[in-house]
């Protein structure tokens, strides 16, 4: 069932490959079926997942959300009963101020506009603003929640998914090899840092930047060029 | 001008075109992606002595008076290469709306503005067929999904009764009659599709033109038979236009590891 040109580039309106007879296919990002094929929506390079999901890596700076992604938002606005956050979309989304682990009626998160959140996309209908959460399935914060502190990097959306990926991105691994700091990748492209000195925190940040169309191998030098230069 | 009626008129002779370029011949292309850091896709497309940069801003959050609760808006705004915005290019906008609009599977953002910007940098004929191929890159660079590519060209008939495919202004201005097309294309990249044409080594087989029509843009004074000659030498130049627009995306995407 493996005809598909996968690592192929992709136009939009192309016919990648045409639907199998059986067995189940599950397509992603950039892909839809028209007239017994599968057809590209946009520009890319076709992939494929381990669990055999098709989808096109292209490289656009525009989100658009889509449910259980991971976000980097800044909140904008306030309401009584949920933030508006800027997570670099068509619309702002709504977070809950309920959302937050441990958060009741009585104790809500203190944030304010301006402030940086970690959350995950519950529902992205097109026809609705997108949703958001700072709890896992379960309530628990799980690593979401208000990002105090540090600084906000924009990168490509195809970087964003890179840095979240496994195994590791090669230069995140050369990175956490030498110095500490602490970050949150956000599949909309930004990426949330913060080290113990604003230094380090350039120096990550920077690194990040420079890693999006070099090799493993000139990941891992300029990291170390950086990394020698601060000594 | 009287052309035989049965024939059409078909591509005019080589003698009269600068550079000794064929009737049926191309100016080179270059296209180039990304170019501009704030919009969220673009390109510059240019044919030798004409030149547009498109930028294309959205799907963004729609003005209130122009927002449509069932579809994304396409906007398309089209600046001269000097002087100001007249009504010519008004109508040229939109042309190159209703193109855009035919190709962009607008339900798909409700309540959205999709805006193209296009700057003209070089004005030397065939410029609508510049301004919609740059628009096509921007909006592939943009992510903005589309239900098919698509490639222009523009052909004039000579006042001598042949055709001349991707006419230069001089022979634009001595020109009987002016046509550009849009048409949709596509690859097909299944095995099935592939071996049909597996002539074609490169680019994972020829472009499909396909026999539908985006948008044509035809003035002057022309017979029936000559529109039709004119579309069929254009569909030919769109294929060549589609194979080269397919080999700059793929060139983009090599830092994705794309063949």
């Amino acid at each position: 069932m493996s005809a598909a040109p996968v690592g192929k580039v992709v136009g939009p309106g192309d016919k990648v490959l045409d639907i199998p007879a059986q067995g189940t296919l599950r397509l992603s990002a950039g892909l839809t079926t028209h007239e017994g094929g599968v057809v590209s929506t946009k520009g890319g390079v076709l992939r494929s997942t381990r669990n055999g999901q098709y989808f096109l890596e292209g490289r656009q700076k525009r989100y658009i959300p889509a449910e259980a992604d991971v976000v980097v938002g800044t909140v904008v606005d306030k309401h009584s009963e949920n933030f508006m956050v800027d997570i670099g979309g068509p619309f702002n989304a709504v977070l809950p101020q309920l959302s937050f682990e441990g958060a009741t009626r009585r104790n809500r998160p203190n944030i304010s506009s301006g402030d940086l959140v970690y959350g995950r996309v519950v529902s992205a209908h097109r026809d609705t603003d997108p949703v958001l959460s700072c709890t896992d399935s379960a309530g628990r914060a799980a690593g979401f929640g208000h990002l105090k502190g540090g600084m906000v990097l924009q990168v490509s959306t195809s970087l964003a998914r890179q840095l979240l990926g496994s195994p590791t991105a090669p230069v995140l691994e050369a990175l956490g090899g030498g110095l500490q700091f602490e970050m949150a990748v956000g599949l909309n492209g930004r990426v949330w840092l913060s080290a113990p000195t604003a230094a380090t925190a350039v120096l990550v940040a920077n690194a990040i930047a420079e890693s999006e169309f070099k090799t493993p191998t000139q990941v891992r030098t300029m990291v170390a060029r950086y990394l020698s230069a601060v000594g | 001008m009287e052309t035989d009626a049965k024939a059409g008129p078909g591509p005019g002779s080589a003698a009269a075109r600068a550079r000794g370029r064929l009737p049926t011949q191309l100016r080179t292309l270059v296209c180039e992606r990304a170019v501009l850091d704030r919009a969220d896709g673009s390109a510059k497309w240019s044919a030798e002595g004409s030149c547009v940069l498109a930028a294309v801003y959205g799907p963004r959050q729609a003005r209130i008076q122009r927002e449509d609760a069932e579809r994304a808006v396409v906007e398309v705004v089209y600046k001269p290469r000097a002087g100001l915005q007249g009504p010519e290019h008004k109508a040229l906008e939109a042309e190159i709306r209703g193109v855009l609009e035919g190709v962009i599977p607008l339900g798909l953002h409700p309540r959205t503005s999709i805006m193209v910007v296009l700057q003209v940098i070089q004005e030397d004929g065939s410029v609508l067929a510049c301004a919609l191929n740059a628009a096509a890159a921007a909006l592939v660079d943009a992510g903005v999904p589309l239900s098919s590519m698509f490639a222009s060209v523009s052909c004039a008939l000579a006042s001598e009764g042949g055709l001349l495919l991707d006419p230069d202004a001089a022979e634009e201005q001595a020109a009987l009659a002016r046509f550009t097309f849009a048409l949709p294309y596509h690859f097909d990249l299944t095995t099935k599709g592939a071996a049909a044409k597996a002539e074609a080594a490169e680019g994972g087989g020829e472009a499909v033109v396909s026999s539908a029509v985006l948008g044509a843009r035809c003035g002057g004074d022309f017979s029936p038979e000559a529109l039709l000659e004119a579309l069929a030498l254009c569909r030919a130049g769109c294929g060549r236009v589609a194979a080269f627009g397919r080999l700059s995306l793929a060139k983009s995407l090599q830092a994705l590891g794309g063949q």
